[in-house]
């Protein structure tokens, strides 16, 4: 093993979102951050956008699952005790290489779901604590979209206007107008003009093939280069195996595989763990020794458990009219929170959110599109292709997760990485009160496309590979028995050791995460410059 | 290019292709759209896959010959029909391969895109045009009382 010891001032784990804005947060401020990722930098020119056979690559070497994709830099999970494959990217920039860049914040409400409705945990912060950082976290990442929602508090004006919706979203929202529900143009991490220097998004389509215009945001087009401008040492190709301790039981710093499969150890005062909800709980079960035999920072035996997706069903609707759905960024368009908050005339807790997908190319249409309704084989194939090209919309219903220790990250007995790490394995299904919860809603959301106009609906719920946001793993709270971090993200059992992904969020509410992950990060690199002096 | 299938087994996987994606207004089917290759250069590339198509196909020259006493390639297209539509029920994995090759294969070439009504060019560097966003679309939602939970 080759020593690595030039001490940084903090040492990120993965440079996803939430390890690209505690990178800049802290760089900025003037420490010495070095962080580890995985993956590699993504050239806008590899990406599938200029190439005929686009649409092969959503399929192979895009899928968003890392057991399809199976790139270098992918580890293999085991999802086969899951109803939702886990998806997630590995490059600097993270799974915002291929998100859909909804930038929804969570409601009030949402920190309070144990004081409100008796379920789950409330936050050991609240939505009023956490604003700052989010306007922050917007005005670096550069949000479209229009302040006046009802359905939330009022929020700072956003960076661009609402991207265009067109006739696919007209339609749509002509049906929630029907029906008296709410819609609203959603936020957006989608420029519809140019901003900080990046341009205005050209509506091409598959932001889940990445951009390659920086049009949609990334963390590697938002935090990344203001980070390395402020001189933060990202080492690209580079896997965690563990993460080391001294003779005190704090964290030392981090032991690696560089591109040419070397072992080092990197140290640092301060370890940042940004892996993702699957990557961080797995990179502390693996970091086993004396003083932690169930894994880092696991004496509440909560590191894993709590994974919490998204209940999440898909429904589409076919049209007579024509709608162009391949036009525009295929999944932020409008959505209704409507049936968001709980509602005690119903059978379930909690709630959900209805959001729009366009359609996208022939291909994807064949296959069946958001449903993976697949189109016929045989005699009717052109007759029902006919109908759906050009003429579908879909609806994601997204419910929210409450954690249950049951659902889990644990390390896999066989499987491994290409460098013999333990592969996660990961078990989840449904609870009673999700299955109530997405039952309800998919059958709103077929209500939705029929008072639009559809002449039919198709469904998927739940939709197995729908497991984008991977939540809850090692839980933020005030006690230690009760959970991993503490309302800053650091470690009850090592205090030099933090959390900021997905890993802490102690509910799901029931919108995408990313917006509450980068401000959280945020929030915590505000807390390290402050008990440092350097704030 | 490596070669995964013999002669005959091409002539029946063009026929199934037919079947699978049949010919419509002008053109071809998949078999007649010489797509076969390039299913069989994807099957070099992966043993599993492999496995699977030369499997299922044998079970469809098998099955037509138990079901009719006739080669899949000589029934009548109803027939044919009837042939796979029995395979897909026994062997779902291999079908369901062979149809999403067949598909990623289809919708790929430009002649069929064009006939779909889709322009034949990938997302950029063109990119679409819709109209900016109308504000107005917004004003009854903007008439309705804040209905979120407070909460501190």
């Amino acid at each position: 093993m080759q020593p690595h010891w030039d001490e940084p001032d903090a040492l990120i784990i993965g440079a996803g979102a939430s390890g690209g804005a505690v990178a800049w947060s802290l760089a900025e401020a003037g420490f010495h951050v070095v962080c580890l990722e995985q993956g590699d930098w993504v050239a806008p020119e590899s990406l599938a956008h200029r190439k005929d056979d686009w649409e092969i690559h959503r399929l192979t070497d895009f899928n968003p699952d890392p057991n399809i994709r199976q790139r270098a830099a992918d580890y293999p999970v085991n999802n086969a005790a899951s109803t939702f494959t886990p998806l997630m990217f590995n490059a600097v920039g993270g799974s915002t290489i291929h998100w859909s860049a909804h930038f929804p914040r969570y409601h009030p409400s949402d920190f309070r779901v144990r004081s409100l409705d008796g379920v789950g945990d409330d936050w050991p912060l609240s939505y009023d604590e956490l604003e700052p950082f989010y306007d922050l976290s917007d005005r670096i990442t550069g949000v479209a979209g229009l302040t006046g929602d009802p359905s939330q508090p009022t929020r700072s004006a956003r960076g661009t206007p609402p991207v265009p919706i067109g006739r696919l979203g007209e339609t749509i929202a002509h049906g929630f107008d029907q029906l008296g529900w709410h819609w609203w143009v959603s936020d957006g991490a989608i420029l519809s003009e140019s901003y900080d220097g990046r341009p205005a998004c050209n509506l091409c389509g598959p932001c889940d093939l990445g951009c390659p215009t920086g049009a949609r945001a990334s963390a590697d087009v938002t935090f990344w280069p203001r980070a390395l401008r402020h001189g933060v040492d990202l080492r690209t190709g580079c896997r965690v195996r563990e993460i080391t301790l001294d003779e005190s039981g704090r964290a030392r710093g981090a032991l690696y595989y560089n591109h040419d499969g070397a072992l080092h150890e990197q140290r640092a005062p301060l370890v940042i763990l940004a892996a993702n909800g699957i990557g961080t709980p797995r990179l502390l079960l693996n970091s086993r020794s004396a003083r932690f035999p169930n894994g880092l920072a696991n004496r509440s035996g909560l590191v894993g458990k709590n994974l919490m997706f998204h209940p999440f069903a898909a429904v589409a609707g076919i049209f007579a009219e024509q709608l162009d759905g391949w036009a525009g960024p295929i999944g932020s368009v409008i959505f209704s929170h409507e049936f968001y908050e709980t509602d005690p005339r119903r059978d379930f807790v909690r709630g959900f959110g209805l959001q729009i997908v366009r359609q996208s190319g022939p291909l994807h249409t064949a296959l069946g599109g958001f449903t993976l309704t697949r189109v016929p084989w045989g005699e009717t194939h052109h007759a029902v292709f006919a109908e759906r090209y050009g003429h579908m919309l879909s609806i994601g219903v997204m419910g929210e997760d409450l954690p249950e220790t049951v659902n889990e990250v644990v390390l896999d007995a066989e499987l491994s990485d290409g460098h013999g790490i333990p592969a996660p394995r990961v078990r989840y299904r449904l609870s009673d009160n999700s299955v109530r919860m997405m039952e309800f809603g998919v059958a709103r959301a077929g209500d939705a496309l029929r008072a639009a106009g559809a002449t039919s609906v198709l469904e998927n719920n739940p939709l197995r590979p729908s497991g984008w946001h991977l939540l809850g793993t090692c839980r933020m709270g005030e006690h230690p028995n009760g959970s991993v971090v503490d309302r800053w993200g650091r470690a009850h059992d090592v205090d030099n050791l933090f959390v900021v992904d997905g890993s802490l969020f102690v509910t799901s509410a029931a919108v995408n995460p990313t917006t509450t992950i980068q401000a959280l990060a945020l929030r915590t690199a505000d807390y390290i410059k402050r008990t440092r002096g350097r704030a | 290019m490596n070669q995964v299938f013999d002669e005959p087994q091409r002539a029946l996987l063009r026929t199934v292709l037919n079947r699978i994606v049949p010919a419509r207004d002008g053109v071809p089917g998949a078999g007649d759209l010489e797509l076969g290759p390039g299913i069989e250069q994807a099957l070099v590339e992966s043993p599993r896959l492999r496995r699977l198509f030369l499997d299922g196909l044998r079970e469809v020259a098998i099955t037509a010959q138990c079901a009719t006493g006739s080669e899949f390639v000589d029934l009548e297209p109803r027939r044919q029909t009837e042939v796979l539509e029995s395979v897909e029920h026994a062997s779902p994995a291999f079908f369901s391969a062979l149809v999403e090759h067949t598909y990623r294969a289809y919708y790929t070439v430009p002649e069929v895109q064009r006939a779909v009504g889709s322009e034949p060019r990938p997302p950029q560097p063109l990119g679409y045009q819709l109209p900016a966003f109308d504000p107005a679309l917004l004003d009854r939602q903007r008439q309705r009382t804040p209905f979120w939970r407070r909460a501190t």
